[in-house]
């Protein structure tokens, strides 16, 4: 289920990353003020920031679930409360992993390292 | 009738005079050893003990009774080598059963670095009069009955070192035995009385303020565990400690049948079954500082976890109770005794995860210092001097988590 | 259906419990002592299937398959090959949790829920012991087929209050009752036979009531008469049961558990504890079998607190948690002359759980594996946990892999490295101040080998420096400092305000090292590009991968260090494989790798170093500038260097022997230091090692005496000091 992504990794300050030229339909992970994980090819991104960091990452690995598959995953890996409003960005510990969900009305992304993408692939059950 | 009551100490309360030789802060192991020591010992017999709770109940009797002496440096080696023969003759020194029982610890490698460690450690120890010897995983088999060398796959054991002098003992009983001899010899020892500030002659500390009154003293010691930085502070003195919580549980008591004491450094826990049969186990300390005793979750849950894959048949065990203590820490993991910049005024503090197993010796060499005014050889590489004199002793393999 | 006990098959129905069915079958599983069928007491105790102080009252008879008696005495260990059960957890989020489902407990549910919160409430009778209160709040709870968590803003403790026990003398005979236990007995159709009552009981039972108060149980095993006192002396009653009201204690030991959080106390369990009457005599613990004339001896000696009290005579340490001898401690002290003493301390667990229950919903620390670790096992390597990662210890043969980097071409995975981008105006600054170095004088292209100091001027880490253009760097540090580093740039720059940018890489990039005297015939075969020169760098396109190169050493062969997308490090690792067949070059794992550093005198940071290493003890002074700025750990330098050497790290030499790492050294009968790293070097043909040296009698020894072998205290640059074959 866990596959390798391709996505963009962005450093910049704060308020070009808000105002990122980013394609409206792309993923945007916002991870920290200054940080963000896009799903999409870097020279698809301009950041007005000269000395923002905009680099292609495959350093992470994913899964979409459906609903049906995600709830029982996240009973029985996630111990803390994800947000009510979709779509929205989560990110803690899942099966002991640190991982970043992204919800949508009707499926889950879950992305995490690939360092420990097996170990979580192992316990999603796939 | 259960046959681990205490059946013979008899503690003997004063009332908490205006004036003392020596009035030490804090009824904990420490602080009851170094007065037991001086009436005992030195014949100063004119001494205080102020405990604001009851004695022994702070880390004195909360810690998880580990008694070893494998550290990585000489110096640590030979204090905590003597008070672990202090332990040996303790009970026919006191004529109290303090329940020692001298059965080896068994440390873990899950590592190559590991095993080198423990390798280490066994040189280093016969070197200086603690016996450790390295073992392989076969023999570890045999040591620690139900283990698990594979440990899931994820943390095999590679090798181990056996601490052959590695003991256990009853902690209240430790306390009780030193508070009862100290307070035969002449000691006053009180309870409920806290300590709220120190009367100043200058630098010179000259007595304490409590919530009873103002008591004067030729010497005040700090032997406070958990506040020590709160009372140093009071005399001006800054030491270099944080306060961070220790967690443990114990299950309900069983069969006594499993003799080993076994600690991992790498999976972060300890355990043994003591003397009343109960499985004791620990952690390392919480990472945040805090002063806080409240148990929670987090702890339980992973090394139950860690338990559980190192012995599975642990996992059938019940647990009964979990607690929490307060650790000072001092920068290098070991502790700071002696004299400080404010006359008058001594400290013995810095112990850490490691208090209760230095109870004897730091009372000895504690009394040793007030009675003679010069620092035994045995604790002067622990003065808080060695941290300005670039002389500390990095030793945080050994620090362990007991 | 049916559960087995002492070789007896017990039948059992759907809702009742393993006592009740037992009781059903004329057994009282326990050792006697009065029944409260509420948990509250350990008179029911059993082991069931495998797990001993299991409350008979509380587990359906449906799930039990063994059942076998407690008894006072403690029960064997389970066997030592047992196994571990896997537990699931059920995570839940919650507004509101109300543990108890009494009509308090209702009450509160329908309140809350009236108020739009989101409620789970938890009754022990349907199941759910709830067994602690943890920070959070969290609520930890206890069901037949798994744990649940709860996550929740306010706990509502409704647990009612439990039946205070008789403890006078008899009172661990058979046929003894709570008045709730009785009732519930008596509905379940239990014969009692001739019931007697004494104290405060519902008259609905119709028991027969005793006179007066409650003196003592007689009667072999079983009771047959209670004993009370009257204003006419003693009573005896025959009888077959007694159903027993000594009045109630709230239970509390949750709501004190929560004490601190948002935790509210409802119904039964804010009562007034009543205070029962103390008997001269009797077990005042059943748990730990703690009589009252244990407690008056110690009361006597001078165990006059309570903690002092409890932990004297281990009086309320066992199962029940004091919930049966709690009441009758404080009417103890109360009747020696002392003050009301509140109730101990509460801790968790308020109810027994296993160590697998308190297991779910954790794992073990995973570590990290890298984007080669298949690689490395399908070519038969034994894998080792450092720093966080799995990494190839060996690949079985660590004296080929050794002569592979000395003699021919070798390939590491040192995709561990902490890797990092620093950029910004400030970035020069930054990297300044952090690093004992003058980073200005590193040009675009080129890189350094520097130490990391913490403010006591002591060895953090180390790493190499790379400037990529004016303003912007590219970092390493070791495999496991590289958390910490990150965070100590992070905290170092915000608390001066500079203006930069971090992005740590580590897991982002894999990193091959390909190394000895043919990395560059191998690697040039890979390329059309120009390869580095010795501590230059740049960014190349080798065997199709996209890779910044770093030309650097760390084994003393000539190196390069290839960075490159984490998803490429197979094609990459297979492409340089196959080109370099016929160097016959291999793989080489961490143990060859730490021979050959040994032998160049490269430092491990952790294996070599403790928290006091600073760069005058490594004799690393080389690479502390202290002609520039400031930088972290200068001002503890310049002092520490005024102190004289008290110990450092050199080279030893032996001629035949190995030493062992860890060793004790001597001068005469002095201690003189340890060996840290040592290894039989085959290229010199003999025993090299580093060692930390302590100065003796105020000099440090010119030779040392180790496990009886002398030793030569030498410079720690063994092979190639003067470097020539990693700059060839």
């Amino acid at each position: 289920m866990l596959e390798p992504l391709l996505l963009t990794r962005i450093v910049s300050t704060p308020a070009a990353l808000d105002t990122a030229d980013i394609p409206a339909e792309v993923i945007v992970l916002r991870t920290a003020p200054d940080e963000a994980l896009v799903l999409a090819d870097s020279s698809t991104i301009s950041v007005d920031d000269p000395h923002a960091i905009i680099v292609d990452d495959t350093g992470w690995h994913g899964a979409w679930m459906s609903w049906d598959q995600a709830i029982p995953f996240l009973q029985a890996n996630c111990a803390w409360e994800l947000p009510a409003e979709r779509p929205s960005m989560a990110q803690g510990r899942v099966a002991d992993a640190p991982a970043k969900l992204w919800l949508e009305d009707d499926r889950m992304l879950i992305v995490v390292p690939h360092v420990m993408a097996r170990d979580v692939a192992d316990r999603m059950g796939s | 009738m259960n046959e681990f009551w205490e059946a013979k100490v008899t503690l003997q309360w004063a009332e908490l005079g205006s004036s003392y030789d020596v009035v030490i802060i804090g009824g904990g192991g420490h602080g009851l050893a170094t007065a037991y020591n001086l009436a005992v010992k030195h014949g100063i017999t004119n001494v205080a003990v102020i405990e604001k709770d009851y004695i022994g109940g702070g880390n004195s009797g909360r810690n998880t009774t580990v008694i070893r002496s494998n550290y990585g440096k000489p110096e640590p080696v030979r204090f905590y080598q003597r008070s672990l023969d202090l332990y040996r003759q303790l009970e026919d020194e006191t004529d109290r059963w303090i329940m020692h029982d001298e059965r080896g610890l068994l440390w873990l490698a899950h590592t190559e670095a590991g095993r080198r460690q423990e390798r280490s450690r066994s040189s280093m120890n016969l070197a200086f009069g603690a016996e450790t010897h390295f073992v392989e995983p076969e023999e570890i088999a045999k040591l620690a009955p139900g283990i698990n060398l594979d440990a899931g796959g994820e943390f095999p054991i590679t090798g181990g070192s056996l601490h052959v002098g590695g003991a256990t003992a009853r902690h209240d009983r430790v306390n009780w035995a030193f508070a009862e001899g100290a307070m035969r010899a002449g000691v006053t020892i009180v309870q409920g009385v806290k300590v709220e500030g120190l009367i100043l002659d200058g630098d010179r500390v000259v007595g304490v303020k409590t919530n009873t009154g103002d008591v004067a003293a030729g010497t005040v010691v700090s032997a406070v565990g958990g506040h020590a930085t709160t009372i140093a502070t009071m005399a001006n003195v800054r030491l270099p400690i944080r306060t961070h919580p220790l967690q443990a549980f114990v299950t309900n008591h069983y069969e006594q049948t499993w003799d080993a004491i076994v600690a991992s450094n790498d999976l972060g826990f300890y355990i043994s079954q003591t003397a009343r049969g109960e499985m004791l186990g620990g952690s390392h300390i919480d990472p945040q500082p805090s002063y806080s005793r409240r148990s929670d979750h987090h702890f339980i849950n992973e090394i139950s976890r860690r338990i559980v894959a190192l012995f599975p048949f642990m996992g059938n065990l019940r647990v009964l109770r979990q607690w929490t203590g307060i650790c000072d820490m001092s920068p290098d993991y070991t502790p700071i005794m002696g004299f400080t910049s404010a006359p008058g005024f001594l400290i013995t503090t810095g112990w850490g995860t490691w208090g209760f197993k230095a109870i004897p010796a730091g009372g000895e060499a504690m009394a040793q210092l007030i009675a003679s005014g010069e620092t035994p050889e045995l604790i002067a590489p622990f003065s808080i001097d060695r941290f300005a004199n670039d002389r500390t002793l990095a030793d945080r393999g050994s620090s362990g988590t007991h | 259906m049916s559960f087995e006990y002492e070789g007896q098959t017990i039948p059992t129905s759907a809702d009742e419990s393993v006592l009740l069915s037992l009781l059903r079958a004329g057994i009282h599983p326990g050792s006697g002592g009065p029944l409260c069928f509420e948990g509250d007491c350990p008179n029911c105790l059993c082991t069931i299937d495998d797990v001993s102080y299991v409350r008979s009252c509380q587990t359906p008879a449906e799930v039990a398959v063994e059942v076998s008696p407690h008894g006072r005495d403690a029960p064997p260990l389970p066997p030592l090959d047992a196994g571990a059960p896997a537990i699931a957890v059920d995570y839940r989020v919650a507004d509101v949790v109300v543990i108890g489902g009494g009509e308090s407990g209702l009450q509160a549910c329908a309140a809350a829920e009236a108020n739009g919160r989101s409620v789970e409430c938890f009754d022990a009778s349907t199941g759910h012991d709830v067994v602690a209160i943890y920070p959070g709040p969290l609520v930890l709870v206890r069901t037949h087929g798994g744990m649940i968590e709860v996550e929740c803003d306010e706990i509502v403790v409704a647990t009612g209050a439990a039946e205070i026990h008789p403890v006078v003398p008899g009172s661990d005979l058979e046929g003894l009752w709570m008045p709730r236990a009785a009732r519930k007995a008596v509905d379940a159709g239990l014969d009692l036979g001739q019931l007697v009552s004494v104290g405060n009981v519902p008259d609905a039972l119709g028991a027969t009531a005793a006179p007066g108060e409650l003196v003592r149980f007689v009667g072999d095993h079983t009771v047959s008469a209670v004993i009370t006192a009257t204003a006419d002396g003693e009573v005896e009653t025959p009888c077959d049961n007694v159903v027993v009201g000594l009045g109630l204690h709230p239970r509390t030991g949750l709501a004190r558990m929560g004490n601190g959080m948002n935790v509210r106390v409802v119904g039964d369990a804010l009562l007034d504890a009543d205070i029962p009457t103390c008997p001269p005599e009797g077990i005042a613990c059943p748990c730990s079998n703690v009589t009252f004339e244990q407690l008056d001896n110690l009361h006597d000696r001078g165990f006059t607190h309570m903690e002092l009290l409890k932990r004297g005579s281990l009086a309320g340490t066992g199962t029940c948690q004091g919930s049966v001898c709690t009441p009758y401690l404080r009417s103890f002290l109360q009747d020696r002359g002392q003050a009301l003493q509140a109730p101990f301390t509460a801790r968790p667990v308020a109810r027994q759980l296993t160590l697998s229950e308190m297991a779910a919903g954790s794992h073990l620390p995973k570590l990290a594996r890298t984007a080669l670790d298949d690689v490395h096992r399908s070519l038969g390597a034994r894998m080792d946990r450092m720093g966080g990662w799995w990494r190839p210890w060996t690949y079985g043969d660590t004296e080929a892999e050794y002569t592979a980097v000395r003699e021919r071409v070798s390939l590491g995975d040192v995709s561990t490295l902490g890797k990092m981008i620093v950029t910004g105006p400030d970035a020069e600054a930054t990297l300044q101040r952090i690093f004992p170095t003058n980073v200005s004088t590193i040009k675009p292209g080129r890189s350094r080998y520097v130490l990391m100091l913490d403010e006591r001027g002591y060895v953090l880490d180390d790493g190499m420096i790379a400037r990529e253009h004016d303003d912007t760097f590219f970092l390493t540090f070791t495999s496991g400092g590289a958390s910490m580093s990150e965070m100590w740039i992070r905290d170092w720059s915000a608390s001066w305000g500079h203006d930069i940018r971090i992005l740590n890489q580590t897991l982002s990039l894999g990193a091959i090292n390909i190394t000895g005297p043919k990395a560059a015939e191998v690697l040039a075969r890979a390329t059309d590009d120009e390869l580095p020169p010795f501590l230059g760098h740049s960014t190349l396109t080798i065997a199709g991968v996209e890779c910044k190169v770093f030309r650097l050493s760390f084994t003393g062969e000539l190196s390069f260090e290839l960075h490159h997308p984490a998803a490429d490090s197979v094609k990459l690792w297979t492409a340089l494989m196959e080109l370099g067949a016929d160097h016959d070059i291999r793989p080489h794992g961490i143990e060859a790798l730490f021979r050959l550093r040994l032998e160049k005198g490269h430092i491990i940071i952790g294996q070599d170093t403790d928290y006091d290493a600073s760069p005058r003890r490594l004799q690393h002074e080389w690479a502390v500038n202290m002609n520039t700025g400031d930088f972290i750990g200068r001002t503890a330098t310049e002092r520490t260097n005024r102190i004289p050497l008290d110990k450092k790290l050199v080279g030893i030499e032996t001629d035949g022997d190995t030493l062992v790492d860890g060793a004790v050294m001597w001068s005469g009968t002095e201690f003189a230091g340890t060996v840290s790293s040592s290894m039989w070097s085959p290229t010199l043909g003999k025993g090299v090692a580093l060692a930390w040296l302590e100065t003796v009698t105020g000099a440090f020894p010119e030779t040392v005496r180790i496990d009886g072998v002398e030793a030569r205290v030498v410079p720690p640059h063994f092979y190639d000091p003067e470097g020539s074959r990693a700059r060839a």
